[in-house]
């Protein structure tokens, strides 16, 4: 089979390599799309996890098991990949600009997964001893580099997590399982959060069973602490609280990444970008988004949580497809309500559905099961790719495209030798890499001839 | 490499390549450019503009004048540079051949193993890391071991004919080399990849250049030997008298990867130009 024609090749762009977009590239990898060609655009080649990162940090998990590696993924979809962090789109020239020497990329149609940053981040930004869950790419080796040094430090620790909802709780609670397996001594464990509650967006009764499932931990929980500012080793609070720390962990909720208001795209008052219930963004029906990075006029309300974004992949990917066929376009609905589950890092979790409440090591059984499944469904085994394979995988000709070498000889050797051309210092005959001539007046001209083809 | 921005970006390093391995620098450059037949022409003037300015970073960056080019239409798109440049030191010039005395030492300036992960990466068989490195590979080039030719005797760069087959083409019928298989510096991946079997399309084992025991030729480490670079690093023959200069050079230059593979010996009539060890 030929590779696509070119009169009829469309440019797909996905923007960051999110929870929608991995089922995204999945889905394409088993159905392809005629006619385009498809471009992954991350600024790192691995994607991580979010529902499995508390259990990393509690030590449950290996890196690779909550590790999404988009490179086969993307190979078996067979996408472009470019390792490039994405700047701004221009929406009237069609083009994603790029960080670095990058070129900007053409697209027809851009779909937008690149999630969110942190509130106040810059707050955050002082001291070395903070651990931001974001940039979540790098999260788990700052993780281990903060852990070894505490493992250093001579007395028993302070950890302050900030950030009162569902990651703070979870890495309040999964730190503090960490710091016993690992035998370091704590003298404190605070979450500060500045809201009244924990988890406000949920029904009171869950905060209550949270704060006491944290207390048994032994971790204080502090209300209605507002961080003003960090230093090196203390955090101060608005109302005049002094927190020292050995590691502050920064979980605030999220912000919105500067690509949408870079790019002059229609955003909320927070920066992030409006999608239409199509998850089409607003004003531009070529561009779709999806996951923590938009939000919907539609749905006021609705929070950030990597549930909706894996939800939402099934949709961008046929809405994508009708798109690009020029079909409708089906409706995203967001669920009301979904099973939450989190986990305390000890063997337990937490969750609640439709306001019941539950707890203990069958939820955790539960979370890890689901967890897994999900993650399985990305996993490619190198030696032997098992997802679809594309109908004509690429050849590189490079520069390996060459006639080979013995040809060559022979084949040169067969011209008549060049005479009575003295100005030639190195020529045909010497066979080098470079040919070198003489010109009037002592000077020397290098030169050589290189080709490269695409494939071959 | 299906990215026509990485294909001129690495097209043109791969040109300046051939002048910085004989010691010359700067220069000008005429480009030829041939696009898919079918590309209806706002994707061939796309496709056109990823190549050049791909390739303008590199020219760039060697202090390389893009002065003008040729497009042409063809079943693929493509990409050829020349590039001409003013002889400022002849003396400092080095060739592929030279006249060896038998105390060389070979020196390769970064690792081998393109050919293998490209071929890879086409077959969905690359790590994220894997590829990162070998991005990071592609990119480098050889400006800054550019150096450490004025130190040779002999300098190529290694590309489509393999480290052997580039290596053969250096030595003058009397001298041989012994290469130290172990000794050879890999890409990351390369190691399992030779162990799967991936070999690129044009591999080819050439056991006439090469002379190798048995249990050296069921070594992987063997069929690198014959691994078609792309962005291939430099290939130096250097007389061991000038070694502690190339390694403080190296050094100095963060160019820790360039390693001693081998050296040069006397060579009977009947032998092969390449003899390996373990």
């Amino acid at each position: 089979m030929k590779p696509e024609p070119f009169s009829s090749q469309r440019e797909l762009v996905l923007v960051g390599g999110g929870h929608a977009h991995v089922q995204l590239l999945r889905r394409f990898a088993m159905a392809p799309l005629a006619g385009v060609q498809l471009t992954l655009v991350v600024d790192r080649p691995l994607a991580v996890y979010s529902g499995m990162l508390p259990g990393f940090v509690a030590g449950q998990y290996r890196p690779e098991e909550l590790t999404i590696d988009l490179v086969p993924l993307a190979a078996q979809a067979r996408a472009r990949l470019v390792l490039a962090r994405a700047e701004r789109i221009d929406p009237q020239e069609q083009r994603l600009h790029l960080a670095g020497e990058r070129s900007p990329l053409f697209y027809d149609v851009a779909s937008i997964n690149i999630g969110s940053t942190l509130r106040d981040r810059e707050l955050a930004s002082r001291s070395r001893f903070v651990l931001a869950t974001r940039p979540i790419g790098t999260f788990l080796e700052r993780f281990d580099t903060q852990l070894d040094r505490l493992k250093t430090l001579p007395r028993a620790v302070r950890v302050v997590v900030v950030g009162g909802g569902a990651a703070g709780v979870e890495l309040a609670a999964c730190l503090q399982a960490r710091l016993v397996r690992e035998g370091i001594r704590t003298e404190s464990l605070e979450l500060v959060t500045s809201s009244l509650r924990l988890l406000e967006d949920l029904p009171e009764r869950c905060s209550q069973r949270v704060l006491r499932e944290l207390e048994i931990r032994g971790i204080r929980v502090r209300t209605g602490a507002q961080i003003a500012a960090v230093e090196e080793q203390q955090a101060h609070c608005f109302h005049g609280l002094l927190l020292p720390f050995d590691l502050l962990v920064w979980a605030t909720g999220p912000a919105a990444h500067p690509l949408g208001a870079l790019s002059g795209l229609a955003i909320d008052q927070h920066g992030f970008l409006l999608a239409r219930p199509t998850l089409q963004l607003e004003g531009h029906d070529n561009l779709f988004g999806a996951g923590d990075c938009v939000c919907f006029p539609a749905f006021p309300g609705l929070a950030k949580s990597g549930v909706y974004a894996v939800r939402e992949g099934p949709i961008l990917e046929r809405n994508l497809r009708s798109y690009m066929h020029g079909k409708a376009l089906e409706p995203y609905r967001p669920q009301r309500d979904f099973l939450a589950l989190w986990n305390l890092g000890d063997g337990t979790a937490f969750g609640t559905k439709r306001g019941f409440v539950m707890g203990g090591s069958w939820v955790m059984r539960l979370k890890d099961a689901i967890d897994r499944r999900f993650m399985e469904r990305f996993q490619v085994d190198l030696a032997n790719p098992t997802l679809q394979m594309g109908p004509s995988p690429m050849i590189c000709g490079g520069c390996a495209a060459k006639l080979e070498a013995e040809v060559l000889e022979k084949t040169l050797d067969r011209l008549i030798p060049i005479s009575g051309a003295p100005s030639i210092q190195v020529g045909f005959e010497a066979r080098e890499d470079v040919a070198m001539v003489a010109l009037s007046g002592g000077t020397k001209l290098a030169a050589t001839v290189d080709f490269f083809s695409e494939t071959s | 490499m299906n990215d026509p921005w990485l294909l001129g970006r690495v097209a043109a390093l791969n040109a300046v390549s051939d002048l910085e391995a004989k010691g010359v620098s700067g220069g000008w450059a005429l480009a030829i450019v041939m696009l898919p037949v079918g590309a209806p022409p706002a994707l061939a003037g796309e496709l056109l503009f990823q190549v050049l300015s791909g390739a303008r970073v590199s020219f760039d960056r060697a202090g390389v004048v893009l002065v003008g080019g040729h497009t042409a239409r063809g079943s693929e798109l493509a990409v050829g540079f020349s590039v001409f440049a003013q002889v400022e030191r002849e003396a400092e010039l080095r060739w592929r051949r030279a006249a060896f005395q038998g105390d060389e030492e070979l020196w390769l300036t970064r690792p081998l193993g393109t050919g293998i992960l490209l071929r890879a990466a086409a077959r969905g068989q690359l790590s994220g890391s894997e590829r990162e490195a070998l991005e990071r590979h592609l990119l480098t080039g050889n400006r800054g071991a550019a150096a450490a030719v004025a130190l040779a005797i002999a300098s190529t760069d290694v590309t489509g004919f393999g480290l052997a087959g580039h290596l053969a083409s250096m030595l003058p019928s009397q001298w041989q080399a012994e290469v130290s298989l172990k000794a050879i510096p890999l890409l990351p991946g390369v190691e399992r990849l030779l162990r799967c079997g991936i070999r690129s399309h044009f591999h080819r084992v050439r056991k006439e250049l090469v002379t190798a025991p048995e249990e050296l030729q069921a070594d992987p480490r063997w069929e690198l030997l014959f691994d078609p670079q792309t962005a291939g690093p430099l290939l130096l023959a250097v007389s061991s008298n000038q070694r502690e200069e190339l390694a403080t050079l190296l050094r100095d230059r963060d160019l820790g990867a360039a390693c001693w593979i081998g050296r040069i010996l006397p060579r009977k009539p009947e032998e092969s130009p390449i003899r390996v060890a373990p």
